[in-house]
């Protein structure tokens, strides 16, 4: 239902990877057409026809869905691979025309300046060398991931559920660079500016900020390695800013530009833009007006099913190894619930290695269909500080924050 | 797939052992960083033709055109207010006499890609 997932391969790999990795007999097949060509999705909404593209650098097959700037999904079978995204998999989410193509590593500098004692001027080998390396690993998605899912249906980028990825970032402590510089008193915000720009004099610059105490956190990163090698251009070579179980808004690519403000900022990309209605789930009633705006920030938890799709056939009593990945968003996954009724009873899943409170966590269930017909499958994770995924898909004008339970649809011979 | 490591300086991470403590139990393994030289790929999609067309190259300016044909059903009133928001936000140079055509071909031309 909620996956995009169900038209990007030929059925019938998908059935010789099931069985291959589990050893099913369970599984009998899929519901699409052999030999259908893989060179175009369609995402489950209306007008969700995508062209699949190699033609990005540093970038293998994706979804199309804008070329200039970039807007590239991940197709969702990536995420039955395993707990980390490859870089040259991983969504891409530009805003502004103007993306540097070369980077000349020696030449670039990341400046610190602002309400600070000393303005600084880092080289990539100073920023290397010079403060202490830390890696950690986190999910990266996008504010609008899956709003081509909303019902009304929002404008916007028309995501399915690939705008997210987790990678292993390596890099230094914000709060390490910001100490080197001096934090002056009074200090409020942190804004950080990438390389890329409008291509017209009016377009605002892409700047987001941080309150000074979360930029200080010690989590917060400047990384220059995505799981263990430089960033591809469109991830933002050389330095991208790493907000831990926050939305990639804040996440700077190109970052070039530190300044420590003090005041709140009011640039047009936290003032105006990514705001959500600040109610439970930054939902509201299409046609509501009457509730306040905020910035958008940390992430709520979510969960798929990775290996079954919508339409699949599977076999009355016999096991199918089901499995998928789940975050917690801003805490860690505390339990990963399945369900093969439509939800009316639910199940603990097993949880894989724990790679870290902000990383993508792998789960697995033994399904075993107990009579024909349809059956709907569900999953739904709640985090470590309790929060659970609702049942019900939130809405807001701005397409922002879908978590709702997700649920897929299997066919029981 | 144009990616042309040019290799103009290579910076190995030297391991640094003290203030290690996110994750892992070590440090990183090095990594190395290369200068980069890409090539983007330029944008295969056009606009229909139809009245108004001629007024969609100041679209293009900013974005291809997948990002209009891309989207879901939007009424003639909201494309307007999306031409608005690409005037007064982000400068896109779309005269007041420009509007009416702009927001009809838009609204038309949405309409033509929501049948599947």
């Amino acid at each position: 239902m909620s996956r995009e997932g169900s038209a990007i391969e030929p059925s019938r790999r998908h059935f010789l990877q099931a069985a291959g990795l589990f050893g099913s007999i369970g599984l009998i097949g899929g519901a699409r057409a052999l030999g259908a060509t893989a060179k175009s999705v369609r995402l489950p909404f209306v007008n969700g026809e995508r062209e699949l593209t190699n033609a990005f650098p540093q970038k293998g097959e994706m979804i199309l869905l804008r070329t200039r700037p970039p807007l590239l999904e991940t197709p969702f079978d990536v995420f039955d691979h395993g707990v980390f995204t490859p870089n040259n998999r991983f969504f891409v989410r530009w805003h502004l025309a103007y993306i540097p193509t070369q980077i000349d590593a020696e030449a670039f500098r990341l400046t610190v300046r602002g309400h600070i004692g000393k303005p600084l001027s880092l080289t990539l080998h100073q920023l290397m060398t010079e403060f202490a390396p830390v890696e950690l690993a986190a999910v990266n998605q996008c504010s609008g991931n899956s709003r081509g899912l909303f019902n009304p249906r929002v404008a916007g980028g028309q995501w399915a559920n690939g705008a997210m990825g987790c990678a292993r970032w390596t890099g230094v402590r914000l709060k390490d660079v910001l100490d080197r510089a001096g934090v002056s008193a009074g200090a409020v915000q942190v804004r950080f500016n990438g390389l890329d720009t409008g291509l017209i004099s009016g377009t605002p610059d892409f700047l987001k900020s941080l309150d000074i105490d979360h930029a200080r956190d010690g989590e917060v990163m400047i990384a220059y390695g995505m799981n263990g090698e430089q960033l591809p251009l469109l991830n933002g070579f050389p330095l991208r800013l790493i907000v831990p179980g926050w939305y990639s808004t804040y996440w700077v690519k190109m970052l070039n530009d530190i300044e420590v403000l003090d005041r709140v900022d009011d640039n047009y990309w936290m003032a105006k833009a990514y705001l959500v209605p600040d109610t439970p789930y930054a939902s509201v009633k299409p046609g509501q007006s009457d509730f306040k705006s905020v910035p958008i920030s940390h992430m709520p938890p979510r969960s798929f099913i990775t290996n079954l799709r919508d339409g699949d056939r599977v076999l009355v009593g016999h096991a199918v190894h089901t499995r998928g990945i789940a975050f917690g968003g801003d805490a860690g996954v505390s339990k990963v619930f399945w369900s093969s009724d439509g939800g009316a009873h639910w199940m603990d899943a097993m949880l894989e290695e724990d790679h870290g409170k902000y990383s993508f966590r792998r789960w697995n269930a033994h399904y075993t269909p107990s009579s024909r017909g349809e059956n709907t499958l569900m999953v739904k994770a709640i985090n470590s500080n309790g929060v659970e995924q609702p049942a019900v898909p939130n809405w807001n004008s701005g397409g922002f924050m879908r978590n709702v339970v997700e649920s897929i649809k299997v066919t029981v011979a | 797939m144009k990616c042309i490591s040019a290799l103009t300086v290579a910076i190995t991470l030297a391991p640094l052992i003290f203030g290690f403590s996110v994750v892992q139990a070590g440090p990183p393994a090095p990594i190395a960083i290369h200068s980069v030289s890409v090539e983007l790929p330029v944008s295969r999609t056009e606009f229909p033709p139809g009245p108004g067309s001629d007024l969609s190259g100041k679209c293009l300016i900013c974005h291809s055109a997948s990002m209009v044909l891309k989207q879901p059903a939007l009424s003639r009133a909201q494309w307007t207010a999306e031409i608005n928001k690409m005037r007064h936000t982000y400068g896109a140079p779309i005269d007041d006499d420009e509007v009416d055509k702009l927001s009809l071909y838009l609204a038309k031309i949405n309409a033509d890609q929501q049948t599947h």
